[in-house]
């Protein structure tokens, strides 16, 4: 199981708002910082999931009638 | 003796709502005038002797995330009150005044529904009508909390993760979420797409379903609703428990349901003679899904929100938006693929099950501003944990019918107990709601005063 520092994650936070024009302080940034990592704990039991090459998400191409 | 006109008895209920909602705060909206000519064209139908619609004369209101015609939808939201008024009714409002029914307003909830508990920063919490300082429950705790207080004996509300089956829970009075892409969703500002369903609260489980009949049907303006046809629920709702195999949710459900919980299950399980214990699968993991895919689709909704009012929107949930943008796509994709593998392992399940049962709730209502929920002396953030027994259920599309039990006592707090069905068996989860009422386990009870 691999999870990102919290350093790491906090470069991530900004990096990725900027890239999302969303401008935060530094209260903002530490408050969805903290919801992205608890976030990341929950992700992690649906990375380590045994999808197999089947599990496409099928629906996408039907053919709408 | 002379009939009560349909305008006398509006004008009844709006004296009610003015002075019990002074307490409650479900109202967002009156729409009194609409009230008045709805129930006036009522009065000329009856006078000229026309036979009455199914619903007439029924006071409603609706989450104010449903569009009413010349109001502005605001969704719980600051920053929605600025868009123009809405230009037609949500569908499903349409079909309730087709029957009949005579809306009174809009019903406060958490904004965009993100939340579990009616606290909302703008428009003031929605308190339990059952006990004031208490949460309502949400998000759509302005339509609980006004039915469980009589403003209305109906309301609307939508439920993506847990937002009706809470509230009917901590309010109690009947819910029915019904399975996904059954009612139509066009006119409800959306949250989720993928998740969004849109359902009702009411007073008895007679309206419940004569309710739900007159809302069914399909909807070419809105592509998640599936069906081709009306399947009325009313005429069979008496016909009793017999041939169906009920069944008690244990495992997550069990581990994650309070003292409290467990006796309102047990009453409503020994009512309908449900004995075995049944594993649904992989609700942890169906829980895990979705609340990345909620947190997902909501950011990317409100992403412009995000970057040119962050602070002008709630203050509990604006940071869960932002960080659901910035979630790995990665993350939300294999979420969605979980998901087609999990809603064809509960599927499976039904093979063997008419109707299974779960708390709607881990704990009662709990104080507004809570932050801590204890849980089997685990303690537990509050707002996320409230929906932990429904968000697996609703992310299979089951439908679900939450039944007002009082499991400590009616001067006491309800818990509402979830009647889950196989997808598209609104009429299983309705017919032991109907038989739990006539043997008075479930029920809904008067306020006395608020």
């Amino acid at each position: 199981m691999y999870f990102m520092d919290q350093q790491a994650l906090k470069n991530y936070v900004i990096s990725a708002c900027e890239i999302n024009q969303v401008s935060l302080d530094d209260a903002q940034t530490a408050r969805v910082l903290m919801h992205l990592s608890r976030t990341q704990l929950i992700a992690q039991r649906l990375i380590d999931y045994p999808f197999s090459d089947e599990d496409e998400l099928v629906e996408i191409y039907k053919i709408v009638e | 003796m002379t009939k009560r006109s349909f305008r006398d008895s509006i004008e009844e209920r709006i004296f009610d709502i003015q002075v019990r909602d002074k307490s409650v705060n479900a109202f967002t909206t009156l729409s009194l005038e609409r009230a008045r000519s709805e129930s006036d064209e009522l009065d000329q139908l009856s006078r000229s002797g026309s036979k009455l619609p199914p619903l007439a004369g029924v006071p409603y209101a609706v989450k104010n995330l449903f569009d009413i015609e010349g109001v502005t939808t605001v969704a719980g939201s600051k920053v929605l009150q600025k868009n123009l008024p809405a230009s037609r009714d949500a569908v499903l409002i349409n079909r309730l005044k087709s029957a009949g029914a005579i809306l009174l307003g809009a019903l406060n909830m958490d904004e965009f529904a993100y939340g579990f508990t009616t606290e909302n920063s703008h428009y003031g919490a929605t308190h339990n009508p059952h006990k004031i300082g208490y949460m309502s429950g949400g998000s759509s705790g302005g339509s609980a909390a006004a039915v469980a207080a009589e403003m209305v004996p109906l309301s609307l509300g939508s439920d993506t993760n847990g937002s009706i089956r809470v509230p009917a829970s901590f309010c109690g009075v009947w819910g029915l979420k019904p399975t996904f892409g059954r009612l139509s969703r066009a006119g409800a500002y959306p949250f989720v797409d993928s998740i969004d369903h849109v359902g009702h609260f009411s007073k008895t489980v007679d309206l419940l379903s004569l309710s739900y009949d007159c809302m069914q049907g399909p909807d070419e303006s809105d592509r998640s609703c599936i069906v081709t046809s009306v399947e009325p629920t009313l005429g069979a709702i008496n016909e009793g428990l017999k041939g169906l195999r009920i069944g008690v949710l244990g495992g997550y459900f069990e581990e994650n349901s309070g003292a409290v919980a467990k006796l309102a299950l047990d009453k409503v399980a020994k009512a309908l003679n449900a004995r075995d214990l049944v594993t649904w699968p992989n609700a942890e993991l169906a829980r895990a899904a979705a609340f990345i895919i909620t947190a997902s689709e909501g950011g990317a909704r409100h992403l412009q929100h995000l970057k040119e009012s962050y602070s002008d929107l709630e203050p509990l949930s604006v940071d869960r938006f932002m960080s659901g943008v910035l979630q790995p796509v990665s993350w939300y994709i294999k979420a969605q693929k979980f998901r087609k593998i999990y809603r064809s392992q509960v599927f499976e399940l039904f093979k063997h099950w008419d109707l299974l049962l779960a708390p709607c709730t881990p704990v009662q209502s709990q104080t507004i501003g809570s932050e801590w929920i204890d849980i089997n002396e685990n303690k537990m953030p509050a707002r996320a944990s409230i929906g932990i027994l429904t968000q697996p259920i609703s992310f299979a599309g089951c439908p679900v019918v939450a039944a007002p039990v009082w499991p400590m006592g009616t001067e006491n707090l309800p818990l509402g107990i979830q009647l889950i069905a196989a997808p598209w068996r609104e009429d299983v989860a309705l017919k032991a709601a109907k038989y739990l009422e006539n043997v008075g386990v479930s029920k809904t009870i008067s306020i006395k005063a608020v």
